[in-house]
């Protein structure tokens, strides 16, 4: 050991060589381009065959609108395209406002970590299980007839621990002592929380009630445990798939629109919750 | 000087804040006048934040037999109706809003017309020479100019006390003494009471009118800068405002306002009495600063010893004499000169110590 130099250079490991190869590189980007398109390519194709005249041959072309022009002619969707929306928009606006006051509380707790955990584990609760357990609990606890308010009730629960993930976001980086500059100022309590308070929370509660909407408007497993006769959208489009009836290439229609209109949707929430987020903190 | 006569623009008496079993203000009374730039300084854990935030009423106290400021009682009044703001140590200042808004804040609400307050808010910018920097958002700032915004958001509500939570700490050297000389100027203009929270005893004596030293909840010692820098009460005290040698003796002797200590091993030196009831006989400190002692000849006073070293540091020299009383820590201004000299006694003007009753650390 008197001389480093002369050390002899280790062998290399044929083995070590493989796992290094560029090969790996130009796997890992092809393949990630393949699942890709396996991912977006089924959305495009149905986008496609909504505008084409014989959808069920699962080739695109020759083009029309013919589809589209029977959807708006029946009225068969409207009730549960309703439905949706009405629950959405209650399941949106409720969950905001619930994940905006636990949010709000949970920096000031003592040790939140457990009610937190508590909150987040629903997300991996199997949707079956939790729509079967919401099905007794919403008719024999509460007695509620099931229908529209039992699938509000389902999607509260499903909804509520996104929000709040998301208003923890805010409410979490929120800087406490903003509150006692305001008060120092002079402010009211309200006056704090009017203009010191929501508008640096307000891109994390907008984002939860949206994601709320979008969580309640897709949401099929436990609507179908609770529905009873009632009709959701992605239900009434389920069933309608499931029917091989000639209703089915409207299908393609409806859900190609619901698709571009929830995708803004769903970049909104997104940017106004890391975007717009960071420029205001 | 101030006139110390006139009504206080803050009096604060006999205030008690406990957390739970921890006794945070223990009695503490102090007033400023009008005008005055009133410095609490203290170690971190000896109160002058909680003092500061009793204040302002972010704090409520557990006791308190009188707080007023500028003439109004304000025990039990809440934060936003006190006349006094705060420059938080962490600035504080809104993220969502620009920079003129952040000033006008306070103005809004207390109703001012929005195009009189935003008037009033780029005048208060100008006076912190940030009025071309009004519609910048606040991230764009850098700290000394976010510490400006603070300053201006503060006082431009014209409070009757503005509350300073070391807001200096987060600069770097440079620009926290332009900001200590801006201080002081503004302070100067405006007229206005500033109560200042720093740990930094150069801070203290440059901008302060009065100093308050705060120990474990008490006022340890207060008076004018000069005071706490050559009348230290107490070993703490002195240790604090900067004195790097402190010996243990005991009184021997008395000659006016002149002491005669014994620091044991046949040393005998002299010193400047700061309080006139201390016995002969009574265990005492002196306490002297390392530029205030000098080699000196023979018989002097002073204290033998040997030199035991000598650090260069450029434009002056440290150096360390072990004496019968413990080591010295003497330092030269002299430069160069000193370099080849030793020296075997190191005396001091009896004027430039002072001796103090030994209390415990």
């Amino acid at each position: 050991m008197s001389d480093l130099s002369v050390l002899p250079a280790p062998e290399t490991d044929a083995k070590l060589e493989i796992s290094f190869s560029p090969l790996w590189k130009t796997a890992g980007k092809w393949l990630g381009l393949g699942m890709l398109g396996l991912i977006y390519f089924p959305l495009l194709w149905l986008v496609l065959l909504s505008i084409s005249r014989d959808p069920l041959s699962g080739i695109p072309g020759p083009f029309s609108l013919e589809h589209y022009r029977a959807l708006f002619a029946s009225d068969a969707w409207h009730m549960p395209m309703v439905a949706s929306i009405l629950i959405g928009l209650i399941i949106g606006l409720i969950s905001a406002v619930t994940a905006t006051v636990i949010g709000r509380a949970v920096p000031k707790m003592h040790r939140p970590g457990k009610m937190l955990v508590m909150f987040v584990l629903p997300l991996f609760v199997p949707g079956m299980s939790m729509g079967a357990a919401l099905f007794i609990f919403a008719r024999s606890v509460l007695g509620f007839d099931l229908g529209f308010w039992s699938i509000a009730v389902g999607h509260y629960v499903w909804a509520l621990p996104y929000a709040l993930l998301i208003v923890l976001v805010v409410t979490l980086r929120f800087d406490q002592s903003l509150i006692e500059a305001g008060r120092d100022l002079g402010a009211s309590d309200w006056q704090i929380f009017r203009d010191i308070e929501f508008p640096i929370l307000m891109p994390g509660i907008v984002s939860a009630g949206l994601f709320g909407f979008l969580m309640s408007f897709n949401e099929v497993m436990r609507t179908i445990f609770l529905r009873g006769t009632a009709e959701t959208m992605p239900v009434w489009n389920w069933v309608q798939a499931a029917a091989q009836q000639s209703q089915v290439p409207i299908i393609f229609s409806l859900s190609s629109i619901i698709l571009v209109l929830t995708l803004p949707l769903l970049a909104g929430t997104f940017w106004l919750l890391f975007a717009k987020l960071n420029k205001t903190s | 000087m101030k006139d110390m006569n006139a009504e206080p623009m803050l009096e604060v008496r006999d205030v008690v804040h406990k957390y739970g079993p921890v006794t945070a203000l223990s009695h503490v009374s102090l007033s400023a006048a009008k005008g005055e730039f009133l410095t609490i300084l203290g170690s971190s854990g000896s109160g002058k934040t909680t003092m500061l935030r009793v204040i302002s009423g972010l704090e409520t106290p557990t006791s308190v037999s009188c707080l007023r400021i500028g003439g109004e009682s304000v025990v039990g009044v809440p934060a936003a109706r006190r006349r006094c703001t705060t420059v938080f140590q962490n600035y504080a200042l809104f993220p969502h809003m620009t920079v003129v808004e952040n000033v006008a804040y306070g103005l809004k609400i207390r109703k001012v017309p929005t195009g009189d307050a935003l008037k009033e808010a780029q005048r208060a910018l100008a006076m912190v020479q940030l009025e071309a920097k009004a519609d910048r958002n606040i991230r764009q700032l850098s700290g000394g100019e976010r510490q400006r915004v603070a300053l201006a958001r503060a006082v431009v509500t014209k409070p009757a006390v503005l509350l300073l939570d070391e807001p200096l700490g987060a600069l770097d050297e440079r620009l926290r003494q332009d900001m200590q000389l801006e201080l002081m100027d503004l302070q100067r203009k405006l007229d206005m009471t500033f109560v200042y929270i720093t740990h930094s005893q150069e801070e203290a004596l440059t901008m302060s009118d009065r100093v308050v030293l705060m120990r474990h909840g008490r006022i340890e010692q207060s008076g004018e800068p000069l005071d706490l820098f050559d009348h230290p009460v107490s070993r703490f005290a002195a240790d604090f405002m900067g004195y790097e040698n402190i010996l243990d003796g005991r009184l021997v002797r008395r000659d006016g306002a002149v002491g005669e200590i014994d620091l044991g091993g046949g040393a005998v030196v002299r010193g400047k009495l700061i309080s006139t009831d201390l016995a002969v006989g009574s265990p005492v400190s002196i306490a002297l600063r390392a530029e205030r002692l000098s080699p000196v000849g023979p018989g002097g006073n002073g204290i033998d010893g040997t030199m035991k070293s000598k650090v260069y540091r450029g434009k002056y020299t440290d150096i360390v004499m072990e004496t019968v009383a413990g080591a010295l820590r003497m330092r030269s201004w002299h430069g160069a000169p000193m370099e080849n000299e030793t020296a075997s006694r190191v005396g001091w003007k009896e004027t430039d110590a002072v001796i103090f009753a030994k209390g415990s650390v």
